[in-house]
């Protein structure tokens, strides 16, 4: 009995063991990324084409890539900052329009659809407290840049700030225009569906 | 001809020979004038002023201390403003790509602030016109926060990369020559400030619209921002001749 007893305790202690240990598995290499080096000299960060978040601020990539560094700069920083806005307020409008011409009988039968998609897409707001964190420069002189928005300012009221550039915001003769004939297409599109 | 006068004529002769072959190496006009602009030397309470031509040195003296009065009041406050329209097809590529801007400061107390100058230095310039070094005994004087380094190429590195000091932002401007030297810096220190004000805005207002319809896609992006710089003050310039552009290294109060 006390032989069995000291199997059964050292049959236990090894299942216990066995339990605990972890086995180890292999770790999925990433494959090496060769390293791209910008117009001045230095490498590309990661920031350029991995997605950078913390709990506390908001991150938005741009690229520009003008005539000269500083309208590249402010092309890659309008970019930027429209993402952040996108990212806030998004409106999507879709009107799909399907077209069904039915010919033929029997063998010959042929059906043939066709689709007809016009999407609006509008991204408004307003923003307050954008920053530049990084700025790179890649071999072509097109120029990437990291921006930032806290995320405490997006929660907040925007009224003061958008009261500020309310009265700076005035739609072109042509904006007005291409809007008034997006939205004689939409109707048109509508009756020819109805 | 006695022997005597004989080797004098040599002697002048091979000096005049010598004169000849050397080459004086005499610094381009824009480059002397900008570094009569330098008073990176002089703490930061020393300002630099210029006019430009004028048709008498009296004329070009007070443009010149008004000029340095403008660098003291700008640096108490900047406004700045800028509207940017911008339209893409995907067929056609970018259509357009318009910016409206614009910066104001206030010169209300300028007559007080001249008053309060005290002129260190004044030079005339071919190019610049007067060149005014002035002291604001309003403010104290203290170490220049940022002094160029240059790279291989005798460029400053702040050409590549910004600077990097807690408490301060720098931004970059550049601009082609203008007809007058003055009119060049001063396109070059506006777009240095605008710079500062695309990489840290303060309010900005952003509406894009993209319209899909089969396969072609239209987008419009229009973008307005507004933001104040306090302490902003131009630290460093370059002009690159090879591309005929004046450059602005600018700094203001994070």
């Amino acid at each position: 009995m006390k032989k069995l007893l000291t199997i059964l305790v050292l049959a236990l202690l090894a299942l216990a063991m066995t339990g605990c240990a972890t086995a180890k598995v292999a770790e999925p290499v990433e494959p090496a990324r060769p390293v791209i080096i910008g117009a001045e000299g230095i490498p590309q960060p990661d920031w350029v084409y991995k997605t950078v978040s913390t709990q506390d601020m908001h991150f938005e990539t741009g690229y520009g890539k003008m005539s000269d560094k500083q309208n590249s700069i402010k092309r890659a920083t309008v970019e930027a900052k429209n993402k952040i806005a996108a990212w806030i307020s998004t409106q999507v409008k879709e009107v799909v329009v399907t077209y069904i011409n039915d010919a033929g009988s029997g063998d010959n039968r042929q059906a043939l659809d066709a689709m007809e998609v016009i999407s609006q897409q509008v991204a408004e707001a307003t923003l307050s407290g954008v920053s530049t964190e990084e700025v790179w420069v890649d071999a072509e002189n097109g120029v990437w840049v990291l921006c930032s928005i806290p995320i405490a300012n997006i929660e907040q009221n925007f009224e003061p700030a958008s009261e500020a550039v309310a009265e700076a915001f005035v739609e072109s003769e042509a904006a007005e225009a291409a809007n008034t004939k997006m939205k004689e297409a939409f109707a048109n599109l509508l009756k020819g569906a109805n | 001809m006695s022997v005597r006068k004989y080797v004098v004529a040599i002697s002048l002769l091979v000096v005049m020979l010598v004169s000849a072959c050397t080459t004086t190496s005499v610094p381009s006009a824009e480059e002397d004038a900008l570094s009569r602009l330098d008073v990176s030397k002089y703490p930061s309470n020393v300002y630099v002023g210029l006019s430009g031509p004028y048709s008498t040195q009296e004329r070009m003296v007070s443009e010149a201390i008004l000029s340095a009065a403008r660098f003291i009041h700008i640096k108490q406050a900047l406004a700045l403003d800028s509207r940017l329209v911008t339209s893409y097809r995907s067929d056609k590529g970018l259509q357009s790509f318009a910016k409206d801007e614009a910066a104001f400061f206030d010169d209300t107390a300028m007559a007080e602030t001249i008053n309060q100058l005290e002129i260190l230095e004044v030079y005339f310039d071919p190019e610049a016109g007067a060149v005014v070094i002035v002291k604001n005994r309003q403010e104290d004087g203290e170490d220049r926060i940022y002094e160029s380094e240059y790279n291989k190429e005798g460029k400053p590195t702040w050409l590549a990369l910004y600077p990097k000091l807690d408490g301060y932002r720098f931004g970059v401007g550049s601009a082609k020559r203008h007809y007058f030297l003055n009119n060049s810096l001063e396109a070059a220190d506006f777009a240095a400030a605008q710079n500062l004000l695309d990489l840290k805005t303060e309010h900005a207002y952003s509406v894009e619209n993209v319209t899909t319809k089969n396969e072609l896609m239209e987008r419009s992006l229009y973008q307005a921002q507004r933001g104040l710089l306090k302490g902003f003050t131009i630290i460093a310039r370059y002009y690159d001749k090879e591309t005929d552009t004046y450059w602005s290294l600018a700094a203001s109060l994070e």
